[in-house]
């Protein structure tokens, strides 16, 4: 699938290569620079090619070289500009068409020069095509994929419009709009890999189409970028961009990309990129000029090379701007390093011939203040604001720029290897643009071919003015003769009369440009104006002016008759009558206000001074009036005022509760205006809206109000600003709950409560939490009753007893019995018994064993 | 991208051109110094640690800690006598010189910003002020040691054509965690076109996103 892909875009180029295009290349093509008009498809984007160290310019007799490695052997470098011709390249054969160089950093470039017979290449094998089709470095004719003329098939000299060189690679755009790479770069052929570096390719589209319709296919180095005759624009290679937002991306073929919007037809493309570390990674930069004098920049912008003065990489279109906030609207050219991948930078020039330079200043190339460093847009040093820049071309390392009437180029930048062409091979520095040390050179479209300029002579009694214009025939002069536009074309005889016919005054005649290019060449046909021969004329003044004529001073009314002869000798007869007048004058005051005006003399006076009107006395004279305006000023009074946003100021009648500056209008001491100005700044207010709950024994304090009831509750605080913060409370309160409980007990008998033991009669609360997790209070009515004693005494002997409270007692002692009173408590009996001692005596006595004896009403017997 | 402040002090030789050159950088991130492969090695003292690296290696150095670091750039004689062969002087050409040293400010956290998450509170329409609208974006915070630190002031910029859009949100303090970045954005836009929004870390290093913009 992949071969037959590659057998149908075979065909269709061997079927474009069949077709022939007529010759289009514009010799001297003078659409260039600051006078370069909109035509996209003529700009002539390669009157001067710079490399690294390296330049090439189309003069009008031809194209010159000087810089590192562009003699003949390739190797040498050429101090000062030279012809490419046979003289120098001897081995050059036919008539030079085209040139161009490329080059990657020092010592490493390779000229490319197309003509009749073909293309020739010397240099440093490499540094623009590959080893395998140029494998030394003298300057001689190529021979690609077998075709001897060097350029692709079915392609011959003369229908190569566009030859683009740089680094490793050389983009031809066809007359019949066709692009071409020979690039060591695959993604650089623009053919989806199928080529080879020894070999050309032709560029196709992503939709597998040939890239067709294009008038200039630019880019640098590893990436194409080509405009088409419908302003589309298109781009191909490594890390190319299409500005739509979306990242660097390696297109094997080339991809349309978006137009930075609002552009409808596109002047120039350039394109740059910045390699110092050799990563590709990123490293491309677009830009776009329209037809409107727009600039636009889209990509890599790590050295603000993309001129939006930020150093954030761009992936959509943006604005080149001329300082961090306004845009470049008056573009006319611009030139980017395209011929060397290292150093991305871009020099532009104004419709006004100011001249700008954005991103890389290494070695001072740009002419910027700092060496490398990021540099917005700016002007260059060596180049004041008022210099008429004409063209400017940025190369590898260097910078070129052409001024008026300046026949020197000016060069900033790195100079080493001839790099300047001023015949030195020194290595140093050119820190600005320095238009006093290079060469002269004549790049087309840059430089007046000035003509010659010549009046023939205007006698007395002439009525033609002549002026000879003598220049290159075919050469469109523009001109303008007594400020009228004009233009003509000079014939084959070289020269031409432009003359005017019966002119009114002094006729003048400035060529404006030649072939476009700008021109400052006037002349002067004095005295065209034959007086007759005869003048009878009266003159009428006022006293006190006296009148000179024919050196004598009259001061009288009276006829004065002169015959005099003008310096061309002509007769002039004059007869004088002249007429003298009294003069008035009168003298006004007034005064204004600052802001207000007077009109006197058909004019509005706002400035305080003496103005003066001349006006015509009753005697027809001059009267003068002369006006004396003093003019108050005014005054003004600035305040600020900061309120809330629910508060009002009253300020010239009006109630104003919203920010902004007011004014009002006072009459200061002078009677003038006194201007109060009144700013207003509004500080917000903050509504805050609480819910809360508490319950029916708390107590919610809210701005000093001691709320217990539900309900919505509204305050007003005040916030650091001052201002109000308004709080609604909606405050529920929940119920609390309260029960009573009655107990009776004894004295002796405490209760347990609230944690505490209770015998003393009273009411005793404990606080509990209700299912609401409110206070649930607990109310104990205790009543205490009590409890009762008594004690009883009791002597008893010992030897008797006493029955208490069941026991039967017969020692001494306290014995405590309790009963229950008549309240139910306890009613306690305390027995205090004293138990006496009984006493013993013995008696003796003896009794018969028969014998009784009574003691104490008891018998008693003799033991047994 | 490179923030980077140049102070010059010409003394005539073209390596004095250089006088000191900060880099400020996020927690985490390489210096962003632009260098010619090779050409020099360079010498870190990180908090009493010596470090030395060559060209690649300083390239992708990632500091451990914040602060002030002095780096010191030694030519290597190794590149220079590789190189003796070639134009002598000349060889300055296209090399980016440095300077004896250069300090880095590293900073105590690093914004990494996920553009897949990039919300605004209203279509963006050219036409319409923006100044009622918000953008959103999901961002980690990384800090040292994962202490908190002040995140300043953040910006959105935008670029393409016609467009003036900006937007900023408020400092807040953060330690290591990922957040919601909200900006309020102000400006608007005339053009149909596409528009690159930048989001801007404390260092003004853009994470960059586009998108097509319709006109009202």
């Amino acid at each position: 699938m992949h071969k037959k892909k590659n057998v149908i875009f075979f065909l269709i180029a061997l079927i474009f290569s069949l077709k022939s295009f007529s010759q289009c290349i514009v010799t001297c093509n003078q659409n260039v620079g600051v006078f370069s008009n909109n035509n996209a498809a003529s700009i002539a984007y390669d009157n001067m090619i710079s490399s690294f160290h390296s330049s090439v310019v189309a003069e009008e007799f031809g194209y010159k070289v000087w810089g590192e490695n562009v003699m003949a052997n390739g190797t040498t470098h050429s101090l000062f500009p030279r012809f490419i011709d046979t003289i120098n390249f001897p081995t050059l054969k036919g008539k030079v068409l085209l040139a161009s160089i490329g080059s990657n950093s020092i010592t490493n470039a390779q000229l490319v020069v197309l003509t009749s017979d073909g293309l020739f290449v010397g240099g440093i094998v490499g540094a623009v095509i590959s080893i395998g089709i140029k494998s030394n470095t003298a300057f001689n004719k190529i021979t690609v994929n077998g075709k001897t003329d060097g350029l692709p098939f079915g392609i011959s000299p003369d229908s190569v419009k566009m030859l683009f060189v740089s680094h490793g690679t050389i983009l031809i755009t066809t007359c019949g709009g066709r692009v071409f790479s020979l690039s060591q770069f695959s993604h650089m052929r623009g053919d989806n890999l199928i080529g080879n570096e020894n070999q050309w390719s032709q560029v196709f589209q992503s939709n597998g189409q040939p890239l067709t319709n294009v008038i200039a296919a630019r880019g640098n180095t590893y990436f194409g970028y080509a405009l088409k005759n419908d302003n589309t624009i298109w781009t191909w290679g490594w890390q190319t961009r299409l500005g739509d937002g979306t990242l660097a991306l390696d297109r094997a073929r080339a991809t349309q990309m978006v137009l930075p919007a609002g552009v409808t037809a596109v002047k120039m493309i350039q394109a740059t990129s910045q390699i110092i570390s050799g990563s590709v990674s990123n490293a491309t930069t677009y830009y776009l000029l329209d037809n409107q004098n727009r600039l636009f920049g889209l990509g890599r912008n790590n050295v603000g090379q993309v001129g939006d003065h930020t150093n954030t990489d761009r992936n959509v279109w943006v604005r080149v701007k001329q300082n961090a906030t306004t845009d470049l609207n008056n573009t006319a050219w611009i030139s980017a390093n395209e011929h060397d991948p290292i150093f991305a930078n871009l020099a532009i020039l104004s419709t006004n011939s100011q001249a700008r330079t954005v991103g890389s200043n290494s070695r001072f190339m740009i002419a910027r203040n700092l060496n490398n460093g990021i540099n917005h847009t700016g002007f260059p040093n060596g180049i004041a604001s008022s210099d008429t820049i004409l063209f400017c071309e940025v190369g590898g390392h260097t910078s070129a720029f052409v001024k008026i009437n300046t026949p020197r180029y000016g060069y900033t930048g790195h100079h080493v290897n001839g790099s300047i062409g001023n015949n030195s091979g020194l290595d140093n520095e050119i820190t600005s643009v320095n238009f006093v040390i290079p060469p002269v050179i004549s790049i087309c479209g840059t430089v007046c071919d000035t003509p010659k300029l010549y009046k023939l002579p205007f006698n007395c009694g002439d009525s033609i003015a002549k002026f000879v214009i003598k220049g290159r025939s075919n050469n469109l002069v523009k001109f303008k003769i007594n400020g009228v536009n004009d233009s003509i074309i000079i014939p084959t005889s070289d020269s031409v009369i432009i003359q005017l016919i019966n002119p009114a005054s002094d006729v003048s005649l400035q060529i404006l440009s030649v072939n476009n290019v700008f021109c400052n060449i006037s002349l002067n046909i004095r005295d065209t104006v034959k007086l007759s021969s005869r003048l009878d004329t009266t003159v009428i003044l006022c006293k006190g002016f006296p009148f000179i004529f024919n050196n004598i001073s009259h001061t009288l009314s009276g006829n004065y008759n002169y015959k005099l002869i003008n310096y061309l000798g002509c007769d002039s007869f004059i007869s004088l009558n002249l007429i003298y007048k009294d003069t008035s004058s009168i003298q006004i005051f007034d005064t204004i206000c600052r802001g207000g005006s007077v009109f006197f003399n058909n004019q509005n006076l706002t400035n305080s001074g003496i103005y003066k009107d001349t006006l015509t006395n009753r005697l027809g004279c001059d009267s003068f009036i002369y006006f004396r305006l003093i003019v108050n000023d005014t005054s003004r009074k600035d305040t600020t005022r900061t309120i809330c946003k629910n508060e009002s100021v009253f300020f010239n009648n009006q109630i104003i509760n919203s920010a902004g500056i007011f004014k009002d209008t006072l009459v200061n001491s002078k009677g003038c205006d006194s201007f109060v100005y009144l700013t207003i700044i509004v500080n917000d207010t903050i509504s805050n809206i609480i819910f809360d709950t508490i319950c029916s024994n708390q107590i919610y304090l809210m701005g000093g109000q001691m709320i217990s009831v539900s309900g919505i509750y509204k305050d007003t605080l005040k916030r650091s600003s001052g201002c109000d913060s308004f709080v609604t409370l909606h405050l529920f309160v929940k119920d609390t709950t309260k029960k009573d409980s009655f107990l009776i007990t004894c004295k002796n008998q405490p209760i347990l409560f609230n944690g505490m033991s209770r015998n003393i009669s009273g009411i005793y609360r404990d606080t509990l939490v209700n299912s609401k997790g409110c206070d649930s209070f607990l109310y104990l009515h205790l009543t205490v009753n009590d409890t009762t004693k008594k004690d009883s005494f009791r002597i008893i002997c010992k030897n008797q007893f006493v029955v208490f409270n069941g026991q039967t007692l017969n020692t001494t002692g306290i014995y405590k019995d309790t009963l229950i009173n008549s309240q139910s408590c306890d009613s306690f009996m305390y027995l205090h018994l004293t138990v006496n001692d009984t006493t013993k005596k013995d008696s003796f006595l003896t009794i018969c064993v028969n014998n009784l004896i009574f003691f104490m009403s008891i018998i008693a017997r003799k033991k047994q | 991208m490179i923030n980077t402040f140049f102070l010059f002090f010409f003394v005539g030789a073209f390596g004095n051109l250089f006088s000191q050159i900060e880099y400020h950088i996020a927690l985490g991130d390489p210096i962003p110094i632009e260098i010619s492969k090779e050409m020099y090695v360079f010498e870190l003292n990180e908090n009493g640690n010596i470090f030395k690296f060559n060209s690649e290696e300083i390239l992708s150095y990632k500091f451990q800690n914040p602060g002030k670091f002095k780096i010191l750039c030694i030519e290597n004689p190794e590149f220079f006598e590789n190189h003796k062969h070639m134009s002598g002087d000349h060889e300055n050409c296209s090399l980016i010189h440095l300077p004896d040293s250069f300090f880095v400010f590293v900073d105590s956290f690093k914004i990494n910003f996920n553009l897949q998450t990039v919300k605004f509170k209203e279509e963006i329409i050219c036409g319409n002020a923006q100044s009622n609208n918000f953008a959103e974006i999901n961002a980690e915070i990384v800090t040292y040691k994962n202490q908190k630190v002040l995140v300043p002031e953040l910006k959105i910029l935008t670029a393409g054509i016609g467009t003036q859009i900006s937007g900023s949100n408020n400092p807040f303090i953060s330690n290591t965690h990922a957040t919601k970045l909200k900006y309020k954005l102000s400006g608007s836009c005339s053009e149909a076109t596409f528009i690159q929004f930048d989001f801007l870390d404390q260092n003004n290093n853009a994470t960059s996103f586009a998108k097509a913009i319709q006109k009202k």
